[in-house]
Order: C-alpha cells, then sequence, then structure tokens
C-alpha cells in the first residue's frame, strides 16, 4: 500500500495540482459573472384593454408613440385590476421581458401595489396615483384642472339656466380640483352661476351616471353637463336630451354640435418629456411630474359651431396665462362654507392641491 | 523504442503543449477576470466615494437654501400689518449681506410670479420659479450658465412669495469648490443636460472639452440611467488618457449632478500587486503541472521501454532455450550412433585378432573420436554462448596437465609427420588452481589448430609464468608453428566463430571453426587474453595469459620427471575389480547399447540383465533383485524418468532403494543436477567409457562383493608361498619341461627360485603365470584399445614383473619397453610393439601348458 503510494506520488502530485488549478479556475470563473450594461425596455400596465376607447387607450396611444419616438422597445399587460393581487403577476411577466421602466397608467396602482413594486429596486415605476409612496416610484399626471377652468369660461358665458352640471366618479383631489377649476373658470364671466356636483361613487359605473346626469338635466335645471369618470355616458345622456355636454379626457365618438369641446389629455409629451429624462439619467426626482398646459398635456378638443367666437379670445388669453406660470388656484378663493382658502396674494401649493383638496369651492352644489 | 510508443509519446508530448498553450490562454482569461475584479473593486470605491462627495455637496449647496429659509422667516407667521415691513427689513437684508457679491442676484417674486423685489424671472428661462410657485424649492441650472435657487415662502398650504437667489458659475466655484475630494481625479458639477457647472481646480480646458464630447456626455448619461436606485455609478472607459473610472452622483432635489473620472491606476494601484501575485501563483502552478507531466511521460515511457526490453529479453531467452533443446536433441541424436558405433567398434578390436580388420576398426575408431570431438566442439561453443560454463577452480597437477596435453596430441603430430616439443619453465609451480579442464582445453585447441595447418615442421608449446603475488601467477602458454600463417587481415577473423580461412585452400581441414572461438570465450570467461602474431606463409604464434592461484610453488622441475613420479604414486591404486555377485539390471531402447554395455562390464563379472523398455524392467523387477541398474534416460513409452518413478515409488518390492543410475546423451550442463533432483544415483554420460563406468560401479559396490585381485599378481603369487601349498602344487609339476624350457632359455629356473623363494613356489608361480595369461592379456588389450594407457602401464608393469618372476626375461624386458613408452605417451611405439608384446605373451600359454 506505501509502496504503491509511493511509486503514484508524482500521479498523485500531478493530479492534485490538476485539481488546484481547476478549483483555481472554477472559482473565478464563477465569482465572476460580468455584469452587462443595463438594456431600457418601457413596460406599460393597463387597467382595461388599451382599445377601450377611453382611459386605457389614450395612455397606450401616448406612450406607445413616446417609446417610438424615442426608439425604445415597450412591453405591455392590459386588464390588470387596481390591486397588489393583479398587479403583482404583471409586474413580474414585464420584469422578466427586461422591463427596466414600468408605467402603471391608472390611479388606482398606488399604496395598495407599494409592496409589489418596492420588491423590484432596480425597477423604476411610474404611476398615475398621486398616493404612492414606493421609493423606487414616481408620480406623473396632466394638470387637467387648467382645462377645466378654460371650459368652465365657455359653460359659464353660455349657460341660460345659470345652472351647470358635474357628474363626479369619486370625491377624490382629483375630482375636486377639476369641479372646483371648472367653477372658478365659469364664474369668472358669470357671476351668478351655479355649479351642480352628483357623484356616483364609481369610476364606471355607467348605470350611476346616467342616472346622475339625468337627475342634473330634470331635477338640477342644469343646461350644460361634464363629467370626470371612465366612461362618457353623461355626453350620452346629454346628446339624448339635446343638452349641452363638455367631454373629458378624449373625443372618440363624434358628436352633435350641442357638445361643446371636452378637456383632454394629450399623453404623449409627458411620456417623452419622462422617457428623455430616463435617457438623460434623471430618473430619481422626488416631485411628480405634474405638467399642464405648459408643456401641452392638457387642452381643449375643438370647439363646436355653438361655441361663440366671442370668447374664444378669453380663452387663448387664460391659455396664455397658464402657460405662463399663472394658476387657477390664485389669489382669494373661498370654500362653499365660507372660510376662506387661499389669500389674496397667495397660491395654494401643489402639495395641497393634489392631497388636500376635499372641499369646494363658493358657488358649488354637491349632491352625494 | 517502436514505432506505436514514439507515436503515442508525440501525441502525450502534443496534448501536453496544447495543455500549456490552453492553459496559458486562460491565465490571460483569468488576468482579465482579475482585472475586471479590480475593476469592480476600483468602482465600488469610486462609486462610496462619490456617492458621499454627492451627499457632501447636496447638503454644502443646501446651505443657500438656509439662507433663504432664513429670509423667509422673517416674510411669513406675521400679521398683515407688518407685512410690509417685514418686507423691508428682507430686502434691507439681502442688500446688506450681497450687495458686494457681484456673481449673487436675489430675487422676491410674489405669488403670481410677478416681482416684487429684484428682476421677474419668466418660467420659461427659469423652470425652478415654477417648481417654487408650485409649493417646492429647487436648485436649477440656468441656460445662461448660473445655478438658480428657489424657496417658497409658505403661507399654510399656500405660497405667499417666492424667494431665489441666482448664483454665476464663479459664485458657486468660489463658494462650491470640488477641490476636497482627491480620491476622485477630475470632478465636475453638471446639469442634467449636460452641462459644467463648476469644476476641480485640475481641470484644464481641454479636460472641459473632452468631457462636453459627445462620448463623454454618452458616459454620463448612461451612467445616470444606473445611478438611480444606488445615488452613483462609475463605468470603466478606455481614453486617450488611459482607461478611467468616470463616475456620477445625484444631488437630491435639484437639476445637478456630479461628475467626473478618475485615472484607473491612481484608484487601483493599492491592490494591484493581489493580480500580479494571483498570476505568479498560477503560472507557477501551470509550470509546476508541466514539469510533473513531462517527468512522468519520461518515466512512464522508461517504463515502457524497460518493460519491452523484458519482453525482447524473455523472447530471446526463450529462442536461446529452444537452442539448446535443439542442441540437446541434436547432441543426443548423434552421440548415441556414435556411442553405438565406438563400442561395436571396440568389440570388433577385442574380439577379432585378424590385423586388417584391427587396423580398420582402429580406424573406425579415429573416426568416431573425431566426429565426437566435432560434436563436442559445437556443445562446447553454444554451452559458452548460453552462459552455461562457469569455470570451476580446483587444485591441478601442471605436469598432469602438461602429459595428457602431450599424449593426446603427438600423436597428432606423429601423423603428419611433425615434431611437437613442449617445454615447461622448471621453475614453475607445480601445484596451481584452476579449472584444469578449461585450460586444458584452451592448449589442446591451439595444439590443434597449430597442427591442422601446419603441413611441415611442427609445433612449439611454451610453458611460462610471471608471478603475480605470493597466491597469483600468470599463466603463459604460447603455441608456435612452421604452417601457412595468415594474412594481417585475416587475424582479427581468427576468433569469430565458424570462420576459416582460404577456405578453398583448407577445405581439407576438418572442423568447424570454432576452435579459436572457444579458446578466445574461454579466455573471456577466465579473465586472460590472447596475442596473436602471424606471418602469412611462415608461420603463427598464439601467446595466451591466465591468472591462475598458486597451491605450493614447488617447481615442476623436468615435467617428464613429474609425470613419472605422479605415476609411481599411483601406483597403489586399484582401477578395476572383480565383483560376480552383483547383479546389474541395463534398460535401453537401443539394443546395441545394451550389448556395448555388456561387452564393456564382461571381465568384472557382474551379471547383466537388459531390457529394452521401461515396462519390460518392471516385468523383471517383479522376480529379481538388481543391485545396481544403468538406466537410459530417452525412450519411447516411458522414459527414464517415468520408469525411475515407478522404481522408487514401489516401496513393497526390494528393487525401490537399489542404485540407479542415469545414462544420457543429454550433456547440457545442469543435466547432473537435475537426474539427482529427480532420484537417481548418480549420472553417466554417454558414450559410455569402461574406464569412467568401471569407477562409478565401484563407488557403488560394498567392499565385501569385491573381489580385488586385479593387477597384484606378484602378491598372489606370494600369497602362495606357503610351505602346504607349496607342497600340493608341486607334486603334479613336470620338471622336465620346466628344465627344457630353461635350456631354450625361455625362462630362468635360478632366477625364478631366486624372486619365488622356493622351487615349489616359483611351479606355483609358473603355473600361476600360465593361467592368468588370457586375463591379463584381455586385460592389456582392452586398455590399449580403449587408449587408456594409464593402466595399460600399470598392466604392462605387471606383466614386466612376472615375467621377471618365472625368468622370462626377453618378455619382461619388451614389457619393460612398453611400459617406458606408456609412461611418456609414445603410444606410436606402444601401437607398434603391443602386438608384439601380447602375441609373445600369449604364447607362454602354449610353451607351459605341458608344466
Amino acid at each position: 500500500m506505501i509502496n504503491k503510494l509511493r511509486e503514484n506520488i508524482w500521479t498523485i502530485l500531478f493530479f492534485l495540482l490538476l485539481t488546484a488549478l481547476g478549483a483555481i479556475l472554477l472559482f473565478i470563473f464563477l465569482s465572476n459573472k460580468p455584469t452587462y450594461e443595463k438594456q431600457i425596455k418601457i413596460g406599460g400596465i393597463f387597467i382595461d384593454s388599451i382599445e377601450d376607447g377611453g382611459w386605457s387607450e389614450i395612455h397606450y396611444e401616448g406612450l406607445s408613440a413616446a417609446c417610438e419616438n424615442m426608439g425604445l422597445p415597450l412591453e405591455i399587460v392590459e386588464h390588470v385590476d387596481e390591486n397588489a393581487e393583479s398587479t403583482a403577476p404583471a409586474v413580474k411577466e414585464l420584469v422578466e421581458k427586461g422591463c427596466t421602466t414600468i408605467f402603471l397608467t391608472s390611479g388606482g396602482f398606488g399604496n395598495n401595489c407599494q409592496e409589489v413594486l418596492e420588491s423590484y429596486p432596480d425597477v423604476t415605476f411610474y404611476t398615475v396615483s398621486t398616493e404612492c409612496d414606493a421609493f423606487n416610484t414616481s408620480t406623473y399626471f396632466g394638470r387637467i384642472y387648467e382645462m377645466r377652468y378654460l371650459s368652465g369660461i365657455i359653460a359659464g358665458s353660455m349657460t341660460k339656466t345659470n345652472i351647470l352640471g358635474f357628474v363626479g366618479g369619486t370625491n377624490t383631489p382629483q375630482v375636486d380640483r377639476g369641479v372646483n377649476a371648472y367653477y372658478l373658470g365659469a364664474k369668472s364671466v358669470n357671476p351668478d352661476v351655479k355649479l351642480k356636483v352628483r357623484f356616483i361613487g364609481s369610476w364606471s359605473d355607467e348605470e350611476a351616471e346616467r342616472i346622475a346626469a339625468e337627475k342634473l338635466i330634470f331635477e338640477d335645471g342644469a343646461d350644460i353637463l361634464t363629467f370626470h369618470a371612465s366612461h362618457p355616458i353623461t355626453i350620452e345622456v346629454a346628446e339624448e336630451n339635446g343638452v349641452y355636454s363638455i367631454g373629458y379626457n378624449s373625443v372618440k365618438k363624434q358628436h352633435s354640435e350641442k357638445f361643446l369641446t371636452a378637456v383632454v389629455f394629450e399623453w404623449q409629451p409627458l411620456y417623452e418629456g419622462i422617457l428623455a429624462d430616463i435617457l438623460k439619467g434623471n430618473i430619481n426626482n422626488k416631485n411628480a411630474y405634474w405638467w399642464g398646459a405648459q408643456y401641452g398635456v392638457v387642452s381643449l378638443a375643438p370647439y363646436s359651431s355653438e361655441v361663440p367666437e366671442s370668447i374664444i379670445p378669453l380663452i387663448d388669453e387664460n391659455m396664455e396665462k397658464f402657460r405662463n406660470g399663472w394658476d387657477v388656484y390664485l389669489g382669494e378663493i373661498y370654500r362653499n362654507d365660507g372660510v376662506k382658502m387661499c389669500d389674496e396674494d397667495e397660491r395654494i401649493s401643489d402639495d395641497a392641491l393634489l392631497f388636500k383638496m376635499d372641499w369646494f369651492v363658493e358657488g358649488v352644489e354637491v349632491y352625494e | 523504442m517502436n514505432n506505436g510508443l514514439r507515436y503515442s509519446n508525440n501525441r502525450l508530448m502534443a496534448v501536453l503543449v496544447l495543455f500549456g498553450l490552453v492553459m496559458i490562454g486562460l491565465g490571460f482569461v483569468i488576468s482579465q477576470r482579475l482585472d475586471y475584479r479590480i475593476n469592480e473593486y476600483g468602482s465600488e470605491l469610486v462609486q462610496t466615494e462619490v456617492r458621499d462627495a454627492g451627499k457632501v455637496y447636496s447638503e454644502r449647496l443646501m446651505n443657500e437654501m438656509y439662507t433663504m429659509q432664513k429670509i423667509s422667516m422673517l416674510l411669513k407667521d406675521e400679521e398683515d400689518e407688518k407685512a410690509e415691513e417685514n418686507m423691508n427689513t428682507a430686502i434691507s437684508i439681502i442688500e446688506n449681506v450681497y450687495r458686494n457679491e457681484p456673481g449673487v442676484i436675489l430675487g422676491i417674486l410674489a405669488a403670481d410670479g410677478e416681482a416684487i423685489y429684484g428682476d421677474k424671472l419668466s418660467i420659461d428661462d427659469y423652470e425652478g420659479i415654477l417648481t417654487s410657485l408650485h409649493g417646492y424649492n429647487a436648485i436649477s441650472y440656468l441656460t445662461t450658465g448660473g445655478v438658480l435657487f428657489s424657496y417658497p415662502v409658505l403661507h399654510g398650504d399656500n405660497v405667499h412669495y417666492v424667494l431665489y437667489k441666482l448664483c454665476s458659475s464663479t459664485y458657486l466655484q468660489k463658494y462650491y469648490g470640488l477641490d476636497g475630494y482627491r480620491r476622485l481625479g477630475k470632478l465636475m458639477l453638471m446639469s442634467n443636460d449636460g452641462n459644467i457647472v463648476v469644476t476641480s481646480s485640475n481641470i484644464s480646458t481641454d479636460d472641459v472639452r473632452f468631457y462636453n464630447s459627445r462620448s463623454a456626455q454618452n458616459v454620463f448619461s448612461r451612467l445616470r440611467v444606473r445611478d438611480d436606485v444606488m445615488a452613483s455609478a462609475v463605468a470603466l472607459e478606455e481614453t486617450v488618457d488611459g482607461e478611467q473610472f468616470f463616475y456620477s452622483a445625484e444631488i437630491e432635489n435639484s437639476d445637478l449632478f456630479m461628475a467626473g473620472s478618475v485615472s484607473r491606476s491612481e484608484i487601483v494601484s493599492d491592490i494591484s500587486f493581489l493580480k500580479a501575485t494571483g498570476m505568479g501563483v498560477y503560472y507557477a502552478l501551470i509550470l509546476l503541472v508541466m514539469i510533473l507531466a513531462i517527468y512522468l511521460i519520461i518515466a512512464s515511457v522508461k517504463v515502457r521501454e524497460s518493460e519491452e526490453l523484458k519482453e525482447a529479453k524473455a523472447v530471446a531467452e526463450q529462442a536461446s532455450n529452444a537452442k539448446s533443446v535443439f542442441l540437446a536433441n541434436m547432441s543426443h541424436e548423434i552421440r548415441t550412433p556414435i556411442n553405438a558405433i565406438l563400442g561395436m567398434d571396440e568389440m570388433i578390436l577385442r574380439e577379432y585378432k585378424d590385423p586388417s580388420l584391427k587396423q580398420y576398426a582402429f580406424n573406425i575408431k579415429n573416426a568416431a573420436t573425431t566426429l565426437l570431438s566435432l560434436v563436442n566442439d559445437v556443445l562446447d561453443f553454444s554451452r559458452i554462448e548460453a552462459g552455461k560454463i562457469s569455470v570451476i577452480p580446483e587444485e591441478y597437477d601442471l605436469s598432469l596437465l602438461v602429459s595428457d596435453i602431450v599424449f593426446m596430441m603427438r600423436e597428432r603430430a606423429n601423423k603428419k609427420n611433425l615434431y611437437l616439443n613442449v617445454s615447461v619453465n622448471k621453475e614453475m609451480p607445480a601445484k596451481l588452481i584452476g579449472d584444469e579442464k578449461r585450460v586444458k582445453q584452451i592448449i589442446i585447441n591451439l595444439v590443434t589448430n597449430a597442427i591442422k595447418y601446419t603441413n611441415e615442421g611442427g609445433t612449439d608449446l611454451i610453458i611460462d609464468y610471471e608471478k603475480i603475488d605470493d597466491e597469483t601467477i600468470y599463466f603463459k602458454g604460447t603455441v608456435k608453428d612452421t604452417g601457412i600463417g595468415m594474412k594481417p587481415e585475416d587475424i582479427e577473423k581468427v576468433f569469430n566463430a565458424f570462420e576459416r580461412f582460404d577456405e578453398i585452400k583448407n577445405r581439407t581441414i576438418e572442423g568447424a571453426g570454432l576452435g579459436m572461438s572457444i579458446v578466445k570465450q574461454l579466455l573471456n570467461l577466465m579473465e586472460g587474453d590472447i596475442d596473436v602474431k602471424s606471418t602469412y606463409g611462415v608461420g603463427s604464434e598464439f601467446s595466451f595469459r591466465i591468472k591462475q592461484k598458486v597451491e605450493s610453488f614447488e617447481p615442476i622441475g623436468e615435467y617428464e620427471k613429474a609425470i613419472e613420479k605422479l605415476i609411481a604414486e599411483k601406483e597403489d591404486y586399484l582401477p578395476s575389480f572383480k565383483a560376480p555377485d552383483i547383479r546389474i539390471l541395463a534398460v535401453d531402447d537401443t539394443e546395441i547399447n545394451l550389448t556395448v554395455l555388456q561387452g564393456l562390464l564382461k571381465q568384472t563379472l557382474v551379471k547383466i540383465d537388459t531390457c529394452t523398455s521401461g515396462e519390460a524392467a518392471l516385468e523383471k523387477l517383479k522376480d529379481n533383485r538388481y543391485d545396481i541398474m544403468l538406466i537410459d534416460h530417452r525412450m519411447p513409452h516411458m522414459d527414464g524418468i517415468e520408469l525411475l518413478k515407478k522404481i522408487r515409488s514401489d516401496t513393497s518390492n526390494d528393487n525401490s532403494k537399489s542404485i540407479c543410475i542415469a545414462l544420457t546423451a543429454n550433456v547440457i550442463s545442469g543435466s547432473k543436477e537435475m537426474y539427482l533432483r529427480e532420484g537417481f544415483n548418480d549420472y553417466m554420460e554417454k558414450p559410455v567409457i569402461a574406464k569412467k563406468l568401471e569407477d562409478l560401479l565401484l563407488k557403488y559396490i560394498p567392499e565385501d562383493k569385491l573381489k580385488t585381485d586385479s593387477y597384484a599378481d606378484v602378491e598372489s603369487a606370494e600369497a602362495l608361498n606357503s610351505d602346504e601349498q607349496a607342497v600340493s602344487c608341486a607334486e603334479d609339476v613336470n620338471w622336465d619341461e620346466i628344465e627344457r624350457l630353461d635350456a631354450e632359455g625361455i625362462i630362468n629356473i635360478e632366477n625364478g627360485i631366486e624372486f619365488s623363494g622356493t622351487k615349489a613356489l616359483f611351479i606355483d608361480t609358473l603355473k600361476f603365470f600360465r593361467d592368468s595369461i588370457d586375463d591379463k592379456a584381455d586385460e592389456i588389450e582392452e586398455f590399449y584399445f580403449k587408449d587408456d594407457f594409464d593402466n595399460y602401464r600399470t598392466k604392462v608393469h605387471a606383466l614386466k614383473s612376472s615375467a621377471k618372476l618365472i625368468g622370462a626375461t626377453k618378455l619382461s624386458e619388451k614389457a619393460l619397453a612398453l611400459e617406458q613408452a606408456a609412461k611418456i605417451n609414445e603410444i606410436d611405439f606402444i601401437r607398434e610393439n603391443n602386438y608384439e608384446l601380447l602375441s609373445e605373451y600369449r604364447s607362454f600359454k602354449d610353451i607351459l601348458k605341458d608344466v
């Protein structure tokens, strides 16, 4: 045994050395997986089909056009409910496809999904929700209230009954900002005008929306309707009853001339702005992308022939003011219970607008 | 090394070289990997460094915000009435503090963006103002080259004023320089859009141009994509100034980021030695592995070579064995018939008196002996070649050696009418230690050779010595002839086996051409040497020299006398015997051999039974008891060894313990041992020589069965010297006849009685002389035919004495002459006179028949 060992000592030594060499090689190769430069790939999560004729569709249009312009690949997942259970597999799917930046295109993807989002620290998320504290998530939205103000000027000028109707989805700052801006716009040209608001308690309860719209016409005497919900049922009701209406979000149908205009998002410039920042590396912005007329993210749909030529310059003038940093919520503003919310030489901060506007200005009547 | 091995070695070497190359290649990969690892380390180092630097710098920039925060304290939380007063205070403070600072412009804007103090800033050009109008403070870059710090003065949730501070890059350079970060090399403050705001002092305008280049900007924007989570990012890039770590770090709440680059070597110089060490170890390991591998390959080649050599050796040994077996067979096949020829010839010589027939028989004997010696030469040669001959040193008498040679060679020389002169240095020690047989063989071969190639003149054998020390001498022998000699070019070939010169000229010379080769090989074996001098046509001289030990330095003197002395010393020796009570069984498949045996042993009176097969022998053994069995080895069906085993194993038979002697023509070295191992008591070579056979038998015959009345005739005569016997014998004596013979001068009564003692004893002696003539004459004749001149001499000596006893002076003188001849090996004389002596001797039978 010993002799055999001695005879083969060189062979044994040789194989030992070979093993050592092999081990060194193995160690070096295993411990040095080179990392590759992350390729930017965009993901999109949509609450509905991207052909829903409403919210998801215009988001998709904006996002896909922006990606195309910037030369970035895009992956999407549709029909994702605004909760963690649905969001998690959707995010997972996109990350597995290599997405480094994911857009959550509905306001419901907020803190309810925080854990899901934070479990992907290397992925940057952008959500429409204003209420998301995930460290890797930024908020983006358009200052649609600016357009509400302008459409309010049209409505204030054209109302005969001095009663305007507003169908609200849920009673949230997002809707309330629009309501207040709409009324302030109308009031700026018509001091006697009143705004009646009916909430339906949901974004897409079509039946409740129809009832609310009809009540505004028949019970409240509103002669111009507008709304803030997923589907333009209010417009259908107004058209059916020959009442003036102002649309929201997008215009996907041909309407009658009673359809005066619509406040619409132009998502493409916003997406392009975000993507440009991503490409430049400016990703970790703490402030929300809350862009308005200045960036062309919100606008008014073409006016109907019913809109008097005389007020158009006024609208243009106000549009120009927005573009120069003017705001709806600047100067003296009283809550409908008489409390002064803003002083003459003051301006309501974005924080207050985004998170604290659960009140209505004087002259707005709300039916819960 | 065979081709296969060489091929596989080449392949192994090729594999090894390939392995080496692969490992070196891997070395480069490893080197790169290590570089990568080092770079990673460097990256991490830089990344941490720059992140910290970014944080620190962010906090430094926040100082500007604090200044504005201080001012804002004046503008808020006060009652409306004091607003104007507060505003004035703030303005005066601003003016006091920053009046002497040309790089800074401060201003206060109202909520609608209109200027209260300082300039109104357009939100299109000053993005930060809008941010602050929306309620957030901001640090934003201005395309004009400065940085705008803006700060909202909040009243509750509402923005009341916006304070701003416009800082030129000169101002920032002065108060927010980047020179505190030594390890970061060239450091800059850049805007989101890639504009350089502040640089560290080690950045030249060339550097600025470089950092503004498209490639550098691409690197920074790539870095900024990555720094979102870690707040900083690093990448190693190849530049004209060598490898550099490019890095970026965010500055919170601002349009700005920190960026720059630092040379790789500056960062990793500390740990680069690790790589050097690692690579050193790696290559050392490879080197070790290679060296070991080469060592192993060489070792394995050696092993394989030695294995091949072993195989080759085994094959060669097998071939040599086969040759030995073949030679053994041949020796058997050749020697057996020679044995028969010699034996039968001996019978003729003994039993037929016709002189011409005897001459023919004698010629046959000579030819057969020559043939036998040829066969022996071949056997010797092959034994030497096979290394089966060893030198066995024994004490021997030089004089005996010389006399043997002379005895053997003189006849040969005489036949060709050549002289053979032998001279031995008288001072030479007489008793030496060495292998007598081999020394004799050397000299005999040389002399035989000399005689062979000499046609006129003769041969001189000179034996001399040279003392080396007290124990050793050089035995020097020289054989000189007047023969045909050799050409110089042939001298070298003389010792080559089977080589003979002038084949055509010498074709009549017999021999296998092995004699000289055997001489040479024997000399090699005994560490001797040989020298050859030769002149073509004149003669040759062979001188050899071997070391011999000396038993005693007593000089030999005249070697002839030494021989005589020796013979005299041996006179008491009883070479022959008579044992009529002994029964011998001889087994041989060749009947003639049995006849020869019977003939040879006839006069010993032993009773011989013969069989021609092992089976027959066993049959005989059942009913008879034999003292000695002579068994031939090679027999069909049952060979000698099988037969022996059967005999030995049958312990119930008395014969199982009988003496068994192997007879064989198997004379290959080691045969004897083999036979003894198999159970034979002894072993005898064929052809059987009578004297040797007798000696052998004598060894095994118990003394009490021996009748030692061989040659001591005189003694027997003397033993009869008793009066009673004399009287009894004398009664029937024909005295007249004795007197008549005396008168004829054939015998001499007077001398006879004088030698015998009494008249009666003389008569007895006379009668005994007459009665023993047949036996004695036959004995003499037998020794004569056997060329056994030692015994012949003894017998003739005895005849001389006994003839003298009866007063047969002529006969006695003739016997004396022959005795003398035998003594000095004058064989020719014996051959000429033996017949005459014996005829005369035998004639006494007739002469004395009437006594």
